[in-house]
């Protein structure tokens, strides 16, 4: 289990530099939480693109 | 805390006979500490086990657990197969309840496992079906080997170099992999999006000219990649190498100093043997005179005699000189019957009277001077009485401590002959190694290092050249999608993508090492408060494969190998309380014989540092682990005590709260 309050900071750090969502990136690890490197579930690619979609989706409904 | 044990039941596991229960009560900051007491064999490493078995990963092949039978004997006898262990635990604020079950069948002899069953409870709720699942993600059975272990194993994390598991599981406790695993899930979707992309743009010019662009620079990439990939290995092969040949130097140049030490411990080996032999020869001398001391208020006594007879003996001596010379004189006057002053005749009465009285006289050899010793005999016998007792008074040496100091430096003696020997051995390993060739060997290959390293890091700005190239004909391809009707949206979710893979690769790395800085600060704070050699040593390094280094204050680097026994215990233990205090989830410390190796300074210095780490602690310990006065100094510590009872006819341990 990753240090959840350092990797909240670094994330919030990093996405801010390169102008991507720190709340999706924070969505996208917390997807990983749990899931072992040997026992990966499936699916995890798709579930990954319907949180990108879903970000975009926003970003242009702000936008309009 | 994120696991805490609460109860651990037993039944028929190995000593532990029928049904045993150890219930732990809650903790509180600073009172971490769960003691059991029992002597060896008392079944402390048997509760060890029970645990490391109901948490293992069934899958999982171990020695131990499908080794020899985990049933207790006595039950077997009665006819009663079935074992279990049961742990009780709560983990992030859940109660959680784990029994593992195993059955056996008895053919002939043998006893043959008939089924094994996990069952898992989970605030209540039964989670039996994805036990397994479910426990490696609370516990994995991996990182288990630094919550539950015998303490005289533990030197095992202080060694040059971890195995792939090892290291894999120290990353799993620091919550790595599932940072990584997104890194490369996303490279997975990286390709779906461009496949995608691609399928859009198939037949466009181009496209083509592009894509028949990116496919040289990808060839190039795979090339790069084999390349730099066979350098590693080579690197790798040279960095053992090099590692290897500069241990063997340090090992001929210490020879030099062990000569040194040889010769100065072969001078004290006979500067002791000298001293020996005069507390020996002086030690006979006591003993011998010993009789002396005993008859010493005798001796004195007869010297006093002699000194009170001798006062006597000389004026008995002076008169019978007087008398001889009135004898002499009285004699010469009778034999001349004339004055001996004046020579005149002396009549013959007067003879008679003189006669008389030369008669009264007493002659030598007889009356009183023959009772006294001759003076020479006497005065001799005065002085070597004299002699004898100003040596007794002079004797101021206590025999006690005599025989004591020998026995120092008897024993003194033998650790240097043991130390001789030891050295000896070690320049003998060494006798026929060649100190200029190592070095010429260990030269060569570090330049052949040096060599290979500049060709990897060549190959690596290769690499990335390439890289960037193809990230530049990426962006291109996507930019094509902008102008093909109905496409925009897909270049943007690219466009968005490719930023948010840079973003998480740099978190992947930032995080990485962050979490490495965190058990090095962790680890190097409980190794200070430890080690019994502040002096001396700096810090501890951790390595990119988490093996350790202690670094001295003048910057020298000791490998774990060249350290004691002891140290390597407190060096492995400061990795895992490193671990443990670095860990978001940390796991309870079981541990067996904590103290292995460890001198009294080390042992109490690790048992201070055992209250400031963040979870539950089990100490399974012996009375000689644990003395009664440093128990007394932890108490405030001690939530709670157990102490085993080993029945020695019934083969049976009972467990008793204290």
């Amino acid at each position: 289990m990753p240090d959840e309050k350092m990797l909240d900071r670094i994330v919030n750090e990093v996405s801010k530099k390169h102008d991507v969502s720190s709340d999706l990136v924070r969505k996208m690890t917390a997807l990983e939480q749990g899931k072992l490197h040997l026992e990966r579930r499936r699916g995890i690619t798709r579930d990954l693109r319907a949180l990108l979609q879903e970000e975009l989706d926003s970003k242009k409904a702000k936008a309009e | 805390m994120s696991i805490e044990i609460k109860e651990i039941a037993l039944h028929n596991w190995l000593v532990y006979r029928g049904d045993v229960k150890l219930q732990f009560g809650s903790l509180e900051v600073g009172r971490n500490l769960w003691i059991v007491h029992g002597l060896n064999g008392s079944g402390k490493t048997s509760l060890l086990r029970a645990i490391q078995w109901v948490f293992r990963n069934g899958r999982q092949a171990d020695r131990f657990f499908d080794g020899p039978s985990l049933h207790n004997r006595d039950a077997v006898r009665t006819g009663d197969l079935m074992l279990s262990v049961s742990a009780r635990f709560s983990h992030r604020g859940r109660d959680c309840v784990i029994t593992r079950i195993q059955t056996a069948v008895q053919r002939g002899e043998k006893l043959t496992v008939l089924r094994e069953d996990l069952r898992l409870i989970i605030d209540g709720r039964d989670e039996t079906e994805a036990a397994d699942e479910k426990l490696a993600n609370i516990l994995p059975w991996d990182c288990q080997q630094f919550a539950f272990f015998d303490g005289l194993e533990i030197q095992a994390y202080a060694q040059r170099q971890h195995s792939k598991e090892t290291r894999e599981a120290i990353e799993l406790i620091l919550g790595i992999p599932e940072v990584r695993n997104l890194r490369d899930d996303l490279n997975k979707l990286s390709y779906e999006l461009s496949k995608e992309r691609d399928d859009v743009l198939a037949d466009k010019d181009v496209y083509q000219k592009l894509l028949a662009e990116k496919e040289t620079y990808e060839i190039d990439k795979s090339t790069w990649e084999k390349r730099i990939k066979e350098q590693q290995e080579k690197l790798n092969a040279l960095e053992l190498m090099v590692v290897e040949l500069r241990r063997q130097a340090a090992e001929l140049e210490q020879n030099e100093e062990r000569i040194k030490d040889l010769q100065s411990k072969e001078k004290l080996a006979s500067e002791l043997s000298e001293t020996l032999k005069n507390l020996k020869d002086k030690q006979q001398r006591l003993t011998t005179r010993a009789a002396l001391h005993l008859l010493r208020p005798i001796l004195s006594m007869r010297y006093h005699v002699l000194e009170d007879e001798d006062s006597k003996a000389v004026s008995v001596e002076h008169r019978n000189v007087e008398n001889a010379a009135r004898r002499a004189l009285l004699e010469k006057t009778i034999d001349e019957a004339r004055c001996a002053l004046c020579e005149q005749e002396i009549s013959r009465a007067v003879l008679s009277r003189l006669e008389a009285k030369f008669h009264r006289i007493p002659a030598a050899g007889d009356g009183v001077v023959e009772q006294v010793l001759p003076s020479s005999h006497r005065r001799n016998l005065m002085v070597d009485l004299s002699r004898i007792l100003k040596g007794l008074d002079d004797e101021t040496e206590d025999p006690k401590g005599v025989h004591l100091l020998r026995l120092e430096k008897e024993q003194r003696l033998e650790e240097v002959e043991q130390d001789i020997a030891k050295l000896k051995d070690m320049l003998r390993e060494h006798a026929h190694a060649d100190i200029s060739s190592v070095f010429r060997t260990l030269s060569a290959k570090e330049v052949e290092k040096a060599d290979v390293g500049h060709e990897f890091d060549r190959l690596q700005n290769q690499l990335n050249d390439t890289n960037k190239k193809l990230f530049q004909l990426d962006k291109d391809l996507t930019r094509l999608l902008a102008e093909t009707e109905g496409h925009a949206e897909l270049e943007k979710e690219i466009e968005y993508f490719h930023r948010l893979q840079e973003c998480i690769d740099e978190v992947v790395e930032q995080f990485i090492q962050e979490r490495r800085a965190a058990i090095e600060a962790h680890l190097n704070r409980v190794f200070r408060n430890v080690t019994n050699k502040k002096e001396e040593y700096e810090r501890v390094a951790l390595l990119e494969d988490f093996s350790l280094r202690v670094v001295t204050k003048a910057g020298n680097q000791i490998e774990p190998e060249r350290l004691s026994a002891g140290e390597k215990e407190v060096l492995a233990f400061s990795f895992i309380a490193g671990l443990n205090l670095a860990s978001d989830n940390p796991a309870p410390l079981v541990m067996d014989t904590p103290f292995g190796h460890l001198d009294v300074q080390h042992r109490n210095g690790l048992l201070a540092a055992l209250p400031t780490l963040p979870s539950q602690v089990i100490l399974l310990a012996t009375d000689r682990d644990i003395p009664e006065e440093e128990r007394r100094r932890f108490e405030r510590n001690i939530v709670g005590e157990f102490e085993l009872d080993r029945i020695q006819t019934e083969e049976r341990t009972t467990i008793h709260t204290i």
